[in-house]
């Protein structure tokens, strides 16, 4: 975390990030590679951004954005579902073009999604908590990992008992 | 708007938070096409001028983008990020009365038919 840094920029530089990663996979598809570590680092960095918002971040905006959040946890859902995809799919080493339209379809759907946060609800934390509050919320945000069996909201009633 | 944020603590410019906001790729901005550069470039000017607040453009971006998001779900649609913004300054221009619904025609002919 960095001096400067602010909650808005900490959560939409984990945005960037992802995006990076993904545009990095998908150029190593198109010479014909599949570099799983890409791939991990957008998984991680994925699910470790959607814990954090809906452990830290979403519970206090929620009171002022109830319908802005269901709907973004909606999409955590959906991108959820395209990130496991994608996964699972380059794990069984599936055709470089089937890869390409998940990682495309994927990549889609940050892009909606990481436009309705960073220009919605991300400028409005700092107003919505105050200074120290949302400093604060940085250095929580800042040292939060997802417990290995975290499955997001939107998925973990559908999900299978684990044996 | 001013260029600075009195209360953000990192005392960060407005083009810097609008910046951090943006798609990019290879730490540059993506611009699909000159026009979606002009569209940006004239927000940011207009926001900057206190014409209109970027606040209320940027919330109606997003609603733009939910109700699309809503309507397309499943579809396999582009998202042209800068079509919600274009869309969102036009109605918010003509809100304001700064422009009229006959300039906005008059405008879109003529970059139709450059």
């Amino acid at each position: 975390m960095l001096d400067t840094e602010t909650i808005e920029l900490f959560l939409q530089h984990a945005h960037r990030r992802i995006e990076g990663w993904l545009i990095e996979f998908e150029e190593k598809l198109d010479e014909g590679l599949v570099e799983l570590p890409l791939l991990e680092s957008a998984r991680a960095e994925l699910r470790r951004h959607m814990y954090v918002e809906e452990k830290l971040v979403f519970p206090r905006a929620e009171h002022k954005f109830k319908e802005v959040v269901a709907l973004l946890l909606e999409g955590h859902g959906f991108i959820w579902d395209a990130a496991e995809k994608l996964w699972s799919e380059a794990h069984r080493q599936q055709d470089i073009g089937s890869l390409k339209k998940s990682t495309q379809a994927l990549a889609r759907l940050l892009a909606i999604h990481s436009a309705e946060e960073d220009m919605g609800i991300y400028p409005d934390l700092l107003d919505l908590l105050g200074p120290a509050a949302s400093a604060e919320l940085l250095r929580s945000c800042s040292v939060a990992t997802a417990p290995q069996d975290w499955v997001c909201s939107a998925r973990c009633a559908t999900r299978p008992p684990t044996i | 708007m001013n260029e600075e944020v009195g209360n953000a603590p990192s005392e960060l410019t407005v083009r810097a938070r609008i910046a951090a906001m943006l798609p990019r790729k290879s730490g540059e901005l993506v611009f699909e096409a000159p026009w979606e550069r002009e569209v940006f470039g004239m927000a940011i000017a207009l926001c900057e001028k206190g014409v209109i607040s970027f606040d209320e453009l940027r919330w109606r971006v997003v609603a733009a983008i939910s109700a699309w998001e809503r309507a397309n779900r499943g579809q396999e649609d582009k998202f042209r990020f800068y079509a919600f913004w274009l869309d969102s300054l036009e109605r918010l221009l003509l809100e304001r009365g700064v422009l009229k619904d006959s300039e906005l025609k008059v405008g879109r002919r003529e970059n139709q038919s450059d």
